[in-house]
């Protein structure tokens, strides 16, 4: 176990115990004071109004209070002002409509008893957080203390895991410790069956003996066990059993989970053998206890080991308005019909269809549609990433088909560079690293296969759905005997351990939690467009997300053990699967384990000291229902991946075919492509969208079908050109009555000179970028890996790789230069969209980085070394390769000019070096600077 | 209906003969509009009136014992190798052991008595321009990296725009040729580039580095700012570009982006020019860098620093963080106080003293606000016998120049340096009141990424008002 876990379950566990002064008044405070403060005060005292000079909303507007005086008098609530004004005994009486109640004036005076502490935090609009729904009852609360027999809590004995339990002891004060016969003593388990708690395990024939007379068949006296049974009766995550024997001849009652059952164990004298089960803890009392006590009890053993009782789901359902529950992007995907047009001739696909459309409401024309060359360009670069040869051009210009476009499409598809292009398309979204950022920045070693299996993914047009369960949980998919199936399944849920993480953190459990945190991020806005993590301090500002919905989901993440240690530099991690594929070297995937299932409770503002109301493992409810709970004997990630990948799910389609759209278009339908809540933007073509995402539905989610529609419809094939009519009416073009310009990416631009310099490595996939990182790690920090920090964006590495960009090392903290001057993914989150500047850093960049300069000389020396010795040829030549088109004849004018001026000026600079290799390179730089070269049409 | 579609200034400029570089400057220079609209980094205008228009902030990596520098404690003394007659804090880096007196003394100065230790007699004569708060909280970042992060960009955890990057957004840059936020020597260890990085804020914000911490100024360059060709034979290559370019804008029709780019060439070409003059330190007096210790001796790093970070702010520079960082200088003195901190006090009290002295006598004082910042201070409890331990429960920063009050001491500290006092500044509130004092008021400076208006100070953060001149 590792340490994180260890400090969590104490904190857990512990729960009464902990309760230390400061922290107890501090959660007081959270759960009692604040609400009622913001609630019923706040309007008037508050940063909005200050009646009367006052302020309620920090410890110093208390003290100092208003034109009356203090409000308050720290440590003596009958000194205070506040207290007569709400008591209402004197002259001034708060709040002025109604009383309060006369728990919240207790709890205001024993607030102020407390010294009045007031942590900072968001003293506003915020809807009171849940609280548990029973108060908990301790059992050695004044009043139960008296009838308690023996309290067993397997998180006192101190053992370890598998080892015979000798001595069990009692936590009543009673001094009735158990223990066991020699040889016959239950097994500890420091992770039970009850929610990864501390338990006791009994085989069926184990015993432990001492204790009291209470307890079956003795009567009356209650029992309650935490317990995991096994076989039928079990439950996943343990399940809370409470026997009553009242005094007399009434009959006993039993309760399963605080629900009146049917005895299923008649006599559940667990101790006595026969009954196999993890047994957390035991609580003896000498009478039957009330049904409140009984309730109160199991409340506080059900928070204490995040039992799921009946009301949990109903306690923490969200209550949704009506605009929310009809919020656009939560209904069902509607297949449209085709809207009619007047201009039914350049609507040669239903896409136009549903684009003309708009256009015409607006009295707007469709653009012409762009030349051959252009479009060849364009279907390059937005297929592959790669400019097409002179010769690539030539046959497509050659074709005499009216379906040549088809054909080059199709070949591109084919072509394994269209994985790489759209692959680190997705590995934006799912912010794709080698190193773990922050403190530590440990080196992720095998992270690449991840990126491979991206790559290889959307090669094999793999369906959709099954992508999102593969990333998700590919690892709780059935077993299969195919290895190699197996191993990239396993290679998938990479996407879970990419994030960043400090992992120098000291508080380990903190870092759990920041990492469940993250995983919760990039799993609702890569997959639902949904800012799901916005929850974790409190409701969802402006989506209908409630704090039990985000620990519904933290509760599924929580269940799964990350695997990454900073001390051990993250490179080689021995619970990793290692697999050994036939003819390969055996090989080690990153990836996390399957812990035990775990419920949390919602952190009050995100505090996992301050926790309130049990909250299931669940599906957001606004999609899912209040009822979907998920009940797996495992984390719940599969159940999450499918209901994720399920054709029922209103977001997954839409907001993957809008990604889709946005990479064709340079925007998407929603703009806001991580974002489908109502914060995000409305869809441009709502109609449109939906007609996408059925017809993506229809093919088992194929994003290459998606391809062939949008690249076949006339509004993809529109030319670029601006003019005042469509300037005038849509100045942001999102009715598409033009093509939009778009800038070539980080990646791409450089990917494009290697290509057009001829010095571009095709090798798809492999892990020069991880090896050369661990080298780094093991030569300059052996010990605990900083070194990837060293790797600076200007490090040769970067420019002596001639292999296309995304297999470049992505050090957090560190990208190439390239990457960050053009506005790269930022690999720390989701990456939906990139920003794009232009700025003097660019520019300078490109005159002046030697990886430009390079490739810009080695462009210049393929030009000299081939085809006729003749400047036109080359300035004719050069603009092929670089910008696909034939020179106009001024061009070649300017072109002759600059050389014979480069030439000569050259010769009176005396410089050194091979001159007209220098004036070529200067050439070829000047293409590569070019508004032609850096954006497509 | 109104002619939306004009000729763009490039289509009534461009067809001009003159070559690369004229028209720009006319155009630049002249303020041109269009150039200023579409420039994410051009000046805009503040909140409200600022104080201060650019930052200086020295940052002291490793932390800085503050009960051996600006916080005297006499009772450390009195109960020197006694134990800390209170608990100890919850989060620690690593055990301590009991008190330890501090090998220092400390005297008052200036006309405010502010007592500041013998390891800054430079920085202590320069007391009534300094404004002293002795009560700065770090939170439980008991670790370089989160600490580092948390006071650079406001959080030790999830990646965040650094401050400098929030104040280029919020303020923009006066000098269109130069970076507007610049690190100088930043370490690369404890969240390295995310220190000075931009996150979620467009790229253009971020900072610039210069140098790092592995080698000293003179060896560090602006990237990509050295010409690869001599300038008359970049200026022709540079005029091919411009006559290509136009013809592809006439084909494109208009797009403020082409015509932004053809301006970033311009700009680049004259950046070229003046990043090494600004950097050129030769320029200045004998006596203008004996003033900042420069001439030979442990001052002459980190004097060069300052006098660079003087320069880059004359020249405009919005935001220009000086690093002392790891691996060559850190105040990290878990053993070895001594010699740690009387090193590398050493070697950054006379430079410090002089920047303050000559931002004075160059008039930038009153406008420019230097931060003498550091990630936490050190335990009053001793380790390892003759070291400390971090400590960001309770410490010293000082402020001095635009807006603040010098000669102030803000805050206090218990009898022994261990917790907050009085008046305690939290890093939001610290943020807060950098922002305040440029003309920001923090709640209103926010950024939207993933359905959430960010702001620095998240929803924390209280202005000092008590230290505001």
């Amino acid at each position: 176990m590792n340490r994180g876990a260890t400090v969590g379950l104490m904190f857990l566990l512990a729960g009464p115990l902990w309760a230390q002064k400061d922290s107890a008044e501090i959660e007081h405070f959270e759960m009692r004071v604040r609400p009622l403060l913001i609630n019923q005060c706040l309007k008037c005292h508050g940063e909005e109004k200050s009646k009367g000079g006052l302020r309620l909303d920090s410890r110093e507007g208390l003290l100092r209070g208003g034109n009356s005086g203090p409000a308050a008098k720290s440590g003596q609530p009958d000194q205070s002002l506040l207290l007569q004004a709400v008591r209402q005994v004197g002259e001034l009486k708060m709040p002025p409509e109604g009383k309060l109640k006369g728990q919240e004036v207790a709890d205001l005076t024993t607030w102020i008893k407390n010294g009045a502490p007031f942590p900072s935090g968001p003293m506003k609009t915020l809807k009171p957080l849940p609280l548990a729904r029973a108060a908990d009852l301790l059992p050695n609360s004044a009043e139960l203390a008296p009838l308690l027999e023996g309290w067993y809590q397997a998180s006192s004995i101190k053992s370890e895991e598998g080892n015979a339990v000798a001595n069990w002891p009692d936590s009543s004060g009673k001094g009735k410790n158990l223990s066991a016969p020699s040889n016959q003593g239950p097994l500890f388990v420091a992770k039970s069956k009850v929610n990864a708690r501390p338990a006791v395990r009994f085989d069926g024939n184990a015993k432990l003996t001492g204790f009291s007379t209470v307890g079956p068949p003795v009567s009356p006296g209650s029992i309650f066990l935490v317990v995991h049974l096994e076989g039928n009766l079990g439950k996943p995550g343990g399940q809370l059993l409470a026997w009553m024997q009242p005094s007399g001849k009434e009959s006993s009652k039993f309760f399963v989970d605080g629900v009146l059952s049917s005895p299923i164990l008649e006599n559940p004298l667990l101790w006595q053998g026969g009954v196999r089960g993890e047994l957390a803890e035991i609580l003896l009392f000498n009478k039957a206890l009330s049904e409140s006590e009984r309730v109160g009890i199991e409340a506080y053993l059900a928070r204490k080991y995040a039992l799921v009782l009946p009301g949990s789901l109903r306690d923490t359902a969200g209550s949704f308005s009506k605009a929310e529950k009809e919020f656009w992007s939560f209904q069902p995907v509607k297949d449209r019909p085709l809207p009619a047009v007047r201009d039914a001739s350049w609507a040669k696909t239903p896409i136009d269809r549903f684009i003309l459309a708009r256009l015409e409401e607006k009295n707007l024309k469709p653009s012409p549609a762009a030349d051959r060359r252009t479009l060849v360009r364009r279907v390059y670069f937005d297929l592959t990433g790669l400019p097409a040869t002179p010769d690539e051009i030539e046959k497509a210009l050659q074709d005499k088909s009216p379906r040549w476009l088809e054909s080059v499409v199709e070949g591109l598809l084919q072509s394994p560079h269209y994985g790489e292009r759209w692959g680190r398309h997705w590995l934006d979204v799912v912010r794709y690293a080698e190193t773990t950022a922050n403190d530590a920045n440990a080196v992720m070693r095998f992270a690449h296969r991840y990126r491979d299996y991206v790559v290889h993914s959307f090669n094999q047009d793999k369906p959709y759905g099954q992508f999102i369960v593969e990333q998700l949980a590919g690892d709780l998919l059935p077993d299969t005997t195919d290895i190699s199936l197996k191993a990239s399944r396993i290679i998938a849920t990479g996407f879970l351990m990419l994030g960043p993480k400090a992992l120098a953190e000291t508080d380990k459990e903190q870092t759990r939690l920041d990492i469940v945190d993250e995983q919760i991020d990039v799993t609702t806005r890569a997959f639902l467009g949904l800012t799901v993590s916005c929850a974790r301090c409190h409701d969802h500002k402006f989506d209908p997300v409630p704090t039990a919905d985000y620990y519904g989901l933290a509760g599924i993440f929580r269940g799964t053990e990350p695997l990454m240690d900073e001390n051990r530099n993250a490179t080689m991690f021995q619970e990793w699967p290692l697999f050994q594929i036939a003819g390969e070297k055996p090989f080690l995937v990153m990836a996390p384990r399957e812990g035990l299932p775990v419920n949390l409770q919602v952190h009050l503002r995100g505090n996992r000291f301050q926790l309130g109301a049990l909250a299931p493992r669940r599906l957001p409810q606004i999609l899912a229902g209040p009822e979907a709970p998920v009940l797996s004997s495992q984390s719940g990630r599969l159940e999450l991946a499918q209901w994720i990948a399920s054709k029922g799910n209103p977001l997954t389609a839409r907001v993957m075919v809008n990604r889709v759209w946005q990479h064709h278009f340079g925007t998407g339908l929603v703009a806001t492509s991580d974002n489908f809540g109502k914060r995000g933007e409305s869809p441009s073509h709502a109609e449109l969208l939906d007609w996408l995402a059925s017809r993506f539905l229809e093919s088992g989610g194929s994003v290459k079908a998606l391809h062939r529609l949008i690249l076949s419809s006339s509004v993809y094939q529109q030319a670029t050109r601006s003019n005042a009519a469509g300037e005038t009416a849509d100045p942001e073009n999102r009715l598409l009555w033009r093509m939009n310009r778009r800038r070539l990416e980080a990646e791409i631009l450089r990917d494009a000179m290697l290509a057009v310099s001829g010095k571009l490595d095709r090798t798809i996939g492999g892990n020069d970028s991880g090896e050369f990182l661990y080298r780094e790690a093991e030569i300059q920090d052996p010990k605990r890996g900083f070194a990837p920090n060293k790797v600076k964006g200007d490090h040769p590495f970067y420019n002596a790789s001639l292999r296309r960009s995304l297999y470049l090392p992505v050090v957090r903290n560190m990208l190439p230069d390239v990457i960050t001057v053009w506005d790269g993914a930022d690999p720390y989150a989701v990456t939906a969209v990139r920003t794009e500047t232009t700025v003097p850093s660019q520019a300078l960049f490109l005159l002046n980085n030697p990886l430009v300069r390079e490739q810009a000389l080695q462009f210049g020396k393929l030009l000299l070394s081939e085809g006729k010795p003749d400047d036109t040829d080359r300035l004719r030549r050069a603009c092929l390769r670089a910008l696909g088109r034939e020179p106009v004849a001024e061009e070649t004018a300017q072109g002759l000019t600059f050389l014979k001026a480069y030439a000569a000026e050259a010769e009176r600079l005396k410089t050194p070096g091979d001159r007209l290799a220098a004036a070529w390179q200067s050439f070829c730089q000047m293409l590569f600077c070019s508004n032609e070269f850096l954006y497509v049409e | 209906m109104a002619p939306i579609y004009q000729p763009s200034r490039r289509e009534l400029l461009g067809h001009s003969a003159c070559g690369f570089g004229s028209v720009a400057l006319a155009g630049l220079l002249a303020g041109d509009s269009l150039a200023i609209e579409k420039n994410p980094l051009a000046p805009t205008r503040p909140h409200f009136a600022p104080r201060a228009k650019r930052v200086i902030f020295l940052f002291m990596h490793g932390g800085v014992s503050h009960v051996d520098s600006f916080d005297p404690k006499p009772k450390l003394t009195l109960m020197d190798g006694k134990p800390l007659p209170f608990p100890k804090p919850k989060f620690e880096f690593a055990p301590t052991g009991n008190l330890l007196k501090s090998p220092w003394k400390f005297s008052k100065h200036g006309q405010s008595g502010m007592e500041i230790s013998e390891l800054f007699p430079h920085i202590g004569s320069r007391s009534d321009d300094i404004c002293l708060l002795r009560s700065m909280n770090g939170g439980n970042q008991v670790s370089h990296g989160p600490a580092l992060l948390t006071l650079n960009t406001g959080d030790g955890v999830f990646n965040r725009p650094s401050l400098g990057a929030w104040v280029l957004y919020g303020l923009g840059s006066e000098n269109q040729n130069l970076p507007g936020f610049i690190s100088l020597c930043p370490s690369v260890y404890h969240g390295g580039a995310q220190n000075y990085g931009a996150a979620f804020l467009p790229a253009c914000f971020q900072g610039t580095r210069v140098g790092d911490g592995f080698a000293p100024i003179t060896e560090a360059r602006l990237s990509d700012t050295t010409p690869q060709d001599p300038p008359a034979l970049q200026k022709i290559q540079l005029d091919l570009l411009r006559k290509e370019n136009e013809r592809h804008l006439a084909l494109a029709g208009r797009d403020d982006r082409l015509e932004a780019r053809i301006q970033s060439f311009e700009t680049a070409f004259r950046m070229q020019m003046e990043a090494p003059k600004v950097l050129d330190l030769s320029s200045e007096t004998k006596e203008t860098q004996a003033l900042y210790g420069i001439g030979g001796g442990p001052t002459e790093e980190f004097g060069k620093l300052c006098l660079l970070a003087r320069r880059l702010s004359e020249a405009g520079v919005r935001f220009v963080q000086i690093n002392h960082s790891y691996p060559r200088n850190y105040w990290d003195a878990h053993g070895d106080l001594k010699n740690n901190h009387s090193t590398n006090a050493l070697k950054v009290d006379k430079p410090i003293a002089g920047l303050i002295e000559d931002l004075k006598r160059r008039g930038m004082f009153r406008d420019t606000l230097v931060v003498f910042g550091t990630e936490f201070g050190r335990t009053p409890a001793g380790q390892s016998n003759d070291g400390r331990d971090h400590h960001p429960h309770a410490f010293s920063m000082w402020l001095a120049g635009g807006g603040v009050k010098g000669g102030l001491t803000h805050g206090q500290t218990d009898e022994f340096g261990y917790y907050v006092q009085e008046n305690k500044v939290t890093m939001p509130d610290f943020h807060a009141t950098l922002l305040h004092l440029l003309g920001l008021d923090h709640k209103r400076l926010t950024y939207r990424h993933a359905g959430r208006d960010f702001r620095l100070t998240d929803v924390h953060g209280e202005v000092v008002q008590p230290i505001l001149a």
